[in-house]
């Protein structure tokens, strides 16, 4: 199984990254939103884990390239700091499947992932 | 009649001597002044964490208001650009000043736009709006365009500013980049004051030439290759970082660069809106808004912000630098004589004794006496033999203040953000230092003098031209405002 | 007689001594006796007394010796030009003043070299007034310290260089053992060699600043690991000692520190600093405060002197939320302090306490035009139709600002008892946001509020089909 994360933070990349690799995921990482459209053109991801406020390309526009304009039915969970009603509704609408805020728990992170990966 | 020519040459003389001294102390004062205000920003920064702003409530609403015109070329770029700006609660709204490209077409096929029924509330008069349109995409649901006839730019801020029902506003110039955080910082100000309200706040404008852009994001800052560029990088840090932070301290801060500031709304509206018949739109509408402030007795502050927030693009010609610095010179002329009764007011508090008077002396009239000064010496060597050694001990502290000056200029920003970080760059940065008093100072002089000349001729034309018809006159105002 | 070693220099006057001639001194210098006779006005009968001063000009040089060791040697006196200099040789318009700056050159001059140019200046700087002098101790100033502030430059992008390659050293290695510890079970000690390593300041400022800057991101259990790890490492001493800095910005990144990683022993510095002057250093403080103690996290709002700004308030509310424990607002829903007061509005409504809708209600009656409109937030975040009555009796009396958001907030309130309202604002104002809002409201009000809205629609004038119209679409 593999999943991109993208994420901008390094110490977040690490973190994120051992994590879903003890759990005995393929994990591949983007660190800016052009980074991340050009691994999602290039291959194909089980999973598709991305922050919101990314340099160049931003989370919501990515969520609608993966949704509207390649039509990818990829499950895409949202992990960002902007925790407010309106951008949970926003990601949400625009295909979104899951939504974590920060400060989370990589736990909790790591069954969210499962739960979306076995529904495929 | 020798008498009295020793006479004129003794006023003369000395008045330029006091004034030189006047101007380099004050240049002094000010430099410390910034110092002070850069390092206190500088340590206030090294905690903060702006990120909590974003999904706080307490975070206010802006509208990013950009006028465009003829930008075809690099409007989607600017456009996305400003889109993926760190915020929450915002919107974009870009105004077409009638532009005779086909931006408006780019836009709104690439952003996938329709014109909606939008009712435009003119609390600020305006040129006439064409059409409103908004995405049929909800992943660009912040944008807004307007497109209307043309008036200039403040005109279309005038447009943004009715369409908008936010709090704040950020007029920005469309071609200018935005550092991903800019927003985050610039509103941290209206936050921190509980005693009086903060009614503007202006960042540090950076030169983007020669820049490394991707995607409408600095990547790699380098000194710009053209030397005329490469002056005003200089010209550029000096005037924020060691002037224009001392007048935020002051409280008596006349302008905030057109290409990045962000302001109430409310009290923009109050105070009557950007004046479209100025050139310098931004500065007149800073001294009105505080004249505003004062005379209904409210306490208020203008803060300034050294952080690099925005980087645009300098003029690299010199026919173009001209007619920037000319109009510069024309509309600090329009501001100081519009507002002259601030002029050593002290009903107007730091405002009228000292920002109104030192920008009228300094920065108005320093090109003259500087200009006159230099024909006085030339008259001096005509008539006989000059006091040479003087005169060289006089140059030489003019040209070694100016030195020093810049090289602290060039300190200051090693100190604080460290933009340029090959060391070859910041040795160009000393050698241009050492040559801009031979070479871009007396064209800046220059420049400034031909403004005072176009405005004087535009208005003394004014007179003419009422007895002769409208159509020269619009002649004269297109040569004047190009 | 004295012994001369070098010929004098140019320029220079000598004095004579007991018994000597002219032609003697010409031997002495290799001078021509009648040159010294015509820089001296002297006829060929003229005889020398012991102490007169003679110009001595031109004449070889030998060396460069200074101008000291010779005046020494050859009892010469540095020489000041007098009276002959008020006859200004320049002749030209020279402003009064200036008559007693003195041209340098009224001799001619045969040869000179570097000495002399040296003893110009000197003699040019003792010469000048006051005024000269300040202007040439300038110039040397600004040029010194030019030159001082670009090495100045240099070095400090040295340093930097060295700080920044040991950062890079050691951030990969931390974040993998960061990484490391929080995954791992059986963390319960630090290896010695990094606790070695942690005494050198640059190693202990990335390791901290990683830990801390994965905390504030994360949760849980692996949250309280990173503390552990934190205390562990002893960087809790450290954090301690930042308080205790001399500087008001060290001090706050240690409250910060104190605050993040939950160290309880700072809870008696934090309290020092709660009323703080410099008001950054209050914030943090009242922050750090929050985050250790968790069971009464706002007591210190109970001071009436208390002042808080809208930045405090903003990371009041961040820290609350990441404690979880949300305090009832209803206490300092009373108080007197204006601000405090404000708060107390606002997380009401935000965190939707409803029992103290009550005590919201009232203050719509609060003279301050702030407070009612905070209050008047309030109630439509907390979306209960109740005091809608209310709203509608004060709206008449309210200015613009606080007449919009009356609107706004009977819009979220979902109460058919408003049409009559919105119908009445619709027809009736001035202003164009507020109509607008109204036909918002009135759209949200479902089947009965979109029928009133049709119904207006039809006998509307145009300007209010245009507001209307523009009520509608939901992009706007």
């Amino acid at each position: 199984m593999k999943i991109l994360v993208c994420e901008d933070d390094f110490m977040m990349i690490k973190a994120i990254e051992h994590k879903l690799k003890s759990e005995g995921y393929e994990v591949e990482v983007a660190v800016d939103g052009n980074q991340a459209v050009d691994k999602i053109n290039q291959s194909n991801y089980d999973l598709i884990m991305t922050d919101l406020l990314m340099p160049f390309v931003g989370g919501l526009e990515i969520i609608n390239k993966i949704r509207n304009e390649m039509h990818l039915k990829v499950p895409i969970i949202v992990l960002s700091a902007l925790g407010n009603e309106d951008t949970i509704i926003e990601a949400f609408k625009l295909g979104a499947d899951d939504y974590i805020t920060k400060p989370f728990s990589p736990n909790e992170l790591s069954i969210r992932v499962k739960r979306l990966l076995i529904r495929r | 009649m020798y008498d009295i020519i020793k006479i004129l040459v003794y006023l003369i003389e000395n008045g330029i001597f006091i004034y030189a001294i006047a101007i380099f102390s004050s240049y002094i004062l000010m430099a410390i002044m910034s110092g002070l205000e850069t390092i206190k920003y500088m340590r206030k920064n090294s905690f903060v964490d702006y990120s909590v702003i974003i999904p706080s409530p307490y975070s206010p609403s802006i509208t990013i208001l950009a006028p465009a015109y003829n930008e075809g070329n690099t409007i989607i770029e600017n456009i996305r650009s400003l889109l993926s700006i760190h915020y929450s609660d915002f919107e974009v709204v870009i105004i077409n000043d009638g532009s005779k490209d086909d931006s408006l077409e780019k836009i709104i096929t690439h952003y996938q736009l329709e014109k909606v029924d939008f009712i435009v509330n003119y609390v600020i008069p305006t040129k006439p709006v064409r059409g409103v349109y908004k995405s049929t995409n909800k992943a660009y649901k912040k944008l807004t365009v307007i497109d209307k006839e043309n008036g200039g730019k403040a005109d279309s801020l005038n447009a943004g500013v009715n369409i908008s029902n936010k709090k704040y506003f950020a007029a920005i110039d469309v071609d200018c980049i935005l550092e991903e955080d800019s927003i985050l910082k610039m509103i941290k100000p209206f936050l921190e004051n509980s005693s009086y309200r903060v009614i503007a706040t202006g960042g540090v404008v950076r030169v983007a030439n020669s820049c490394q852009v991707r995607d409408g994001k600095i990547v790699e800052v380098n000194l710009p290759t053209n030397i005329i560029a490469r002056f005003q990088v200089l010209e550029y840090t000096r005037a924020f970082l060691m002037g224009r932070m001392a007048w935020s301290r002051l409280n008596g801060l006349l302008i905030i660069s057109g290409a990045f500031g962000i302001f109430d709304r409310e009290i923009v509206v109050k105070a009557g809106g950007y004046d479209s018949k100025t050139v310098g739109e931004d500065m007149e509408l800073i001294v009105r808004m505080r004249r505003y402030m004062i005379e209904n007795e409210l306490k208020y502050r203008i803060v300034y912000i050294p952080d690099p927030l925005c980087w645009t693009e300098v003029p690299e010609k010199l026919k173009v630098l001209g007619r920037q610095r000319n109009r510069w010179m024309r509309g600090t002329m329009e501001t100081l004589l519009k507002h002259k009764t601030l002029f050593f007011n002290p009903k107007y508090g730091n405002l009228g004794m000292l920002g109104h008077p030192y920008w009228t002396f300094f920065e108005w009239f320093g090109p003259i006496i500087e200009f006159l000064g230099v024909f006085y010496f030339i008259l001096v060597i005509g008539m006989g033999n000059p006091d040479w050694p003087f005169y060289a001990l006089l140059l030489g502290f003019t040209y070694l203040f100016s030195v020093f000056y810049s090289s602290w200029a060039v300190v200051f920003e090693e100190f604080t953000f460290a933009s340029y970080r090959r060391k070859r760059d910041v040795a160009r940065l000393i050698v241009i230092a050492l040559i801009e008093p031979f070479f871009f100072h007396p064209l800046t002089v220059w420049f400034a003098l031909r403004g005072n000349f176009h405005y004087l001729i535009g208005n003394i034309s004014w007179g003419k031209m009422e007895k002769k018809g409208f159509a020269d006159k619009k002649k004269v105002k297109q040569l004047i405002k190009s | 007689m004295l012994c001369i070693e070098s010929a004098p220099v140019y320029g220079q006057r000598y004095i004579i001594v007991e018994g000597e001639t002219i032609y003697q001194i010409s031997q002495r210098y290799h001078l021509n006796i009648d040159s010294i006779r015509k820089w001296n006005n002297l006829n060929q009968s003229d005889t020398l007394i012991k102490g007169q001063r003679l110009v001595i000009s031109g004449g070889k040089i030998k060396t460069a010796t200074s101008q000291f060791v010779i005046e020494k040697k050859i009892n010469l006196v540095p020489d000041t030009l007098q009276k002959s200099a008020n006859t200004s040789q320049t002749g030209s318009l020279v402003n009064p003043q200036k008559r007693n700056f003195l041209p340098l050159f009224s001799d001619p001059v045969k040869s000179v070299s570097r000495s002399t140019y040296y003893e110009k200046v000197q003699q040019f700087y003792n010469k000048s007034n006051f005024l000269i002098r300040i202007i040439i101790l300038l110039n040397l100033f600004f040029l010194t310290f030019a030159v001082i502030l670009t090495f100045v430059i240099l070095f400090r992008r040295l340093w930097e260089g060295y700080i920044e390659s040991r950062k890079n050293e050691c951030q990969d290695k931390y974040r993998e053992f960061i990484t490391d510890w929080i995954y791992s079970d059986h963390s319960d000690h630090v290896p010695e060699s990094l606790l070695k390593e942690l005494k050198d300041w640059v190693n202990r400022e990335v390791f901290a600043s990683e830990i801390l800057s994965l905390h504030a991101n994360l949760m849980g259990e692996s949250a309280d690991k990173l503390i552990e790890l934190f205390n562990l490492a002893g960087l809790p001493n450290y954090s301690i000692r930042k308080v205790d800095s001399w500087f008001w910005h060290v001090k706050a990144k240690g409250l910060r520190e104190l605050a993040q990683m939950k160290i309880t022993e700072g809870n008696q510095i934090i309290f020092k600093y709660l009323n703080a002057k410099n008001s950054i250093l209050r914030i943090e403080a009242q922050l750090a405060w929050i985050q250790l103690n968790p069971d009464d996290p706002l007591s210190f709002y109970d001071d009436p002197k208390i002042q808080l700004t809208e930045w405090g308030q903003l990371n009041t509310l961040n820290s609350l939320k990441k404690i979880g424990n949300i305090p009832d607002f209803g206490r300092w829903l009373k108080s007197s302090n204006q601000s405090v007061l404000l708060f107390a509005i606002k997380m009401s409504g935000i965190f939707k306490q409803f029992d103290n809708l009550d005590l919201i209600t009232q203050q719509l009656n609060n003279p301050d035009r702030g407070i009612r409109y905070e209050a008047i937030c309030a109630l439509g975040k907390m979306a209960v139709p109740s005091p809608g009555g209310e709203l509608q009796q004060l709206f008449p009396k309210e200015e613009l600002d606080n007449r919009t958001e009356i609107v706004r907030s009977l819009s979220m309130m979902a109460d058919d008892l408003n049409i009559p309202f919105f119908e009445k604002v619709i027809l009736n104002e001035t202003d164009v946001n507020i109509r607008i809002l109204s036909a918002k409201g009135l759209i949200l009000l479902s089947e009965p509020g979109r029928e009133k809205l049709e119904a207006l629609f039809l006998e509307a004038d145009p300007m209010l089909k245009k507001i209307i119209i523009h009520a509608k679409d939901d992009r706007i």
